[in-house]
């Protein structure tokens, strides 16, 4: 048997209803794009800003709980915490964050060698950290054999690698990757001798039936520091350079305020920020001590070089040197070259801060 | 056309098209990372080929081992963690099924633990366990686990009543009839729980890797991101995949020696 269908009825309602929710559409298009350009003329830049997810009032958790010194900035500040350097220049590079500060040399160099879009634009500070131990190792020599802690790829591992090699102790001690947190409980329990760790940790580590054997400080003569940058992302510097010095110049406010009269209260509200306890003296201690870079060490032979030769400086050449030791360590195949390097590294932004241009808005 | 023939122009059609679909992506991605044109954010299929055989013969990183070296460091604990899950997943099931009770008390714990990510009991288990062989295993023993007790307590659930009914009313004790009736229809349930678990076993090695590794295709993945080294990480997850579908296809053919006329059903 076959089939029929009957003819299909055109519905006459239709075509009017059509063109009245095409119309709709189109407007509320036309109106969308209107309000964006609107809003993209009168409102300030946002910037996303990066800050360490550790209990450390450093000078980016000082600027999120200080409106004051946010408001000399001509930009609208948003803080994202990280807890690894790579992945916040991986995500600067994508864009999703603007300034990403306390990046250490080895991820620096590998963001440049990679040909990641920024600039460094200032030291920021040297590690705080140290290598620790249990009491049971007496002598660098008495590590040989032992396992030991190192947070691979990070500036405290440069600096660990460079202090092994001073002491013959390469290829003879066992190291692990470890973030601080599990390196502490690794500590703790014995399954590690000890390891070279950011404060608190190291402290914490030398305080239980340990000591501290050097610091990171002490590796700045040596030739194995670890130096720590801000990085702004190269677009955003474009676009808004007026809001990156800025930013600039507060962060260098907020290194001063603690050291300044005051100063407890702004670290307390600051590592609270950061996850620390409210009014604790460790907090407040380590904040107070931080290591930051001497503003009259920011440019020259002993920071960010010139404009014209950025590579005259130490930290330049600590990036080149950090590029060669993870050349050899067969995790950078490629890295950059000095005048790479030097072409990465915008000192003008300090040399306004030096010669005391900052101006509040 | 005969229901062999059918089956027969089947069995050809699935692998072809497959391979036809992963050819089409791999072209896709090439098409890509051309025009994208930065190794970083999407390194091309040859960049990736490029990382793979430069780290199947080489060392990564220069003091390590060669990937196919780390990929067996990885394999061994999955093996072992995979193993012990669902051996200790199936006994637990296999309990809850049988009484109440028990299933009860376990029951809360289970729906506890399940959403919990495996990066969360990284600093217990180095706390209880050390920081060798143990904790990584057991990071992969806590995902395995409920997989294989849902799995389990699914498949007896769902066992016919009149299968279990007629092993009883031909003289089956209890235990007979859980397993020789019980359990067998299970099966496949189990089984495609163990291929779900292996899935989890994979996914949980990146961070029971993060537990001083020193080997492995996790630790790989997370020094080359270190490095933001975009091809060997692809490479590694590459290894992976692979290593994932023949474990998959494993658990596969088990299935089809178990339950062959389920196997029949199921092409």
């Amino acid at each position: 048997m076959t089939r029929t269908f009957p003819a299909p009825v055109r519905n006459r309602r239709r075509g009017p209803k059509r063109i009245a929710v095409a119309i709709a559409a189109v407007a509320t298009a036309v109106a969308l794009v209107g309000c964006s350009a609107t809003a993209a003329g009168s409102a300030k830049p946002n910037i996303v800003v990066s800050y360490w997810q550790q209990t450390t009032p450093l000078p980016e958790t000082i600027l999120a709980t200080q409106p004051s010194l946010q408001a000399t900035i001509p930009a609208t500040l948003s803080f994202r915490s990280i807890e690894s350097g790579p992945a916040a220049l991986a995500a600067l590079s994508s864009g999703s964050l603007g300034i990403v500060g306390g990046v250490g040399n080895p991820p620096v160099v590998t963001a440049i060698a990679k040909n990641t879009r920024m600039k460094i634009i200032w030291a920021q500070y040297y590690d705080f950290a140290g290598l620790s131990v249990n009491n049971s190792v007496t002598s660098p020599a008495a590590m040989a054999g032992k396992t030991f802690g190192t947070q691979i790829g990070s500036s405290q591992d440069f600096s660990f690698h460079g202090w092994l090699k001073q002491h013959g102790l390469e290829g003879k001690v066992t190291l692990v990757d470890m973030q601080p947190n599990a390196m502490l409980a690794a500590y703790k329990t014995g399954a590690i001798a000890g390891g070279w760790v950011s404060e608190p940790f190291a402290s914490l580590m030398a305080a239980d039936n340990g000591h501290s054997v050097t610091t990171s400080a002490a590796m700045v003569s040596s030739g194995y520091p670890g130096v720590n940058a801000i990085v702004a992302n190269a677009d955003l510097i474009k676009q808004n350079p007026k809001a990156v010095q800025a930013y600039v110049c507060a962060i260098s406010k907020a290194a001063d305020m603690t050291r300044a009269s005051g100063s407890t209260a702004v670290l307390n509200k600051a590592g609270a920020y950061a996850g620390g306890k409210a009014n604790s003296s460790d907090v407040i201690g380590l904040g107070g001590t931080w290591p930051y870079w001497p503003l009259s060490e920011q440019l020259g032979s002993k920071g960010l070089g010139s404009a014209a030769n950025p590579g005259s400086g130490l930290y330049a050449q600590v990036l080149y040197k950090t590029g060669e030791y993870l050349k050899a360590a067969g995790t950078l195949t490629a890295p950059p070259t000095m005048a790479q390097i030097s072409a990465a590294i915008d000192p003008t932004f300090a040399k306004a801060v030096v010669d005391g241009k900052c101006t509040s808005n | 056309m005969s229901a062999r023939t059918a089956r027969d122009r089947s069995w050809l059609r699935r692998p072809l098209v497959s391979t036809a679909s992963v050819a089409g992506g791999v072209v896709l991605w090439w098409i890509v990372a051309s025009i994208v044109r930065d190794p970083v954010v999407l390194p091309s299929p040859i960049d990736v080929f490029g990382a793979l055989v430069k780290y199947m013969s080489g060392p990564y990183p220069s003091q390590g081992v060669t990937l196919w070296q780390h990929a067996a460091a990885s394999l061994t604990r999955i093996a072992v963690g995979f193993g012990l899950g669902s051996i200790i997943g199936i006994a637990i099931g296999s309990l809850m099924a049988g009484s109440k009770a028990i299933r009860h008390i376990i029951d809360p714990f289970i729906e506890l633990s399940r959403p919990l990510p495996p990066l969360a009991f990284i600093p217990i288990l180095i706390v209880w366990f050390g920081i060798g062989e143990v904790p990584k295993v057991l990071l992969i023993l806590i995902g395995v686990v409920p997989v294989m007790i849902i799995a389990t307590v699914t498949g007896l659930d769902n066992v016919e009543p009149e299968l279990i009914h007629a092993s009883r009313s031909l003289g089956g004790s209890e235990r007979y009839t859980m397993m020789h009736v019980r359990v067998r229809a299970a099966l496949p349930s189990i089984v495609t729980g163990m291929r779900l678990a292996v899935g989890m076993s994979w996914t949980s090695i990146v961070a029971a890797e993060m537990i001083a590794a020193q080997s492995g295709l996790g630790y790989v993945i997370l020094q080359a991101g270190n490095y933001l080294d975009t091809s060997l990480i692809f490479a590694a997850i590459l290894v992976i995949g692979v290593l994932g579908l023949l474990m998959d296809g494993i658990l596969r053919l088990v299935l089809r020696f178990l339950d062959p006329a389920g196997a029949a059903r199921r092409v």
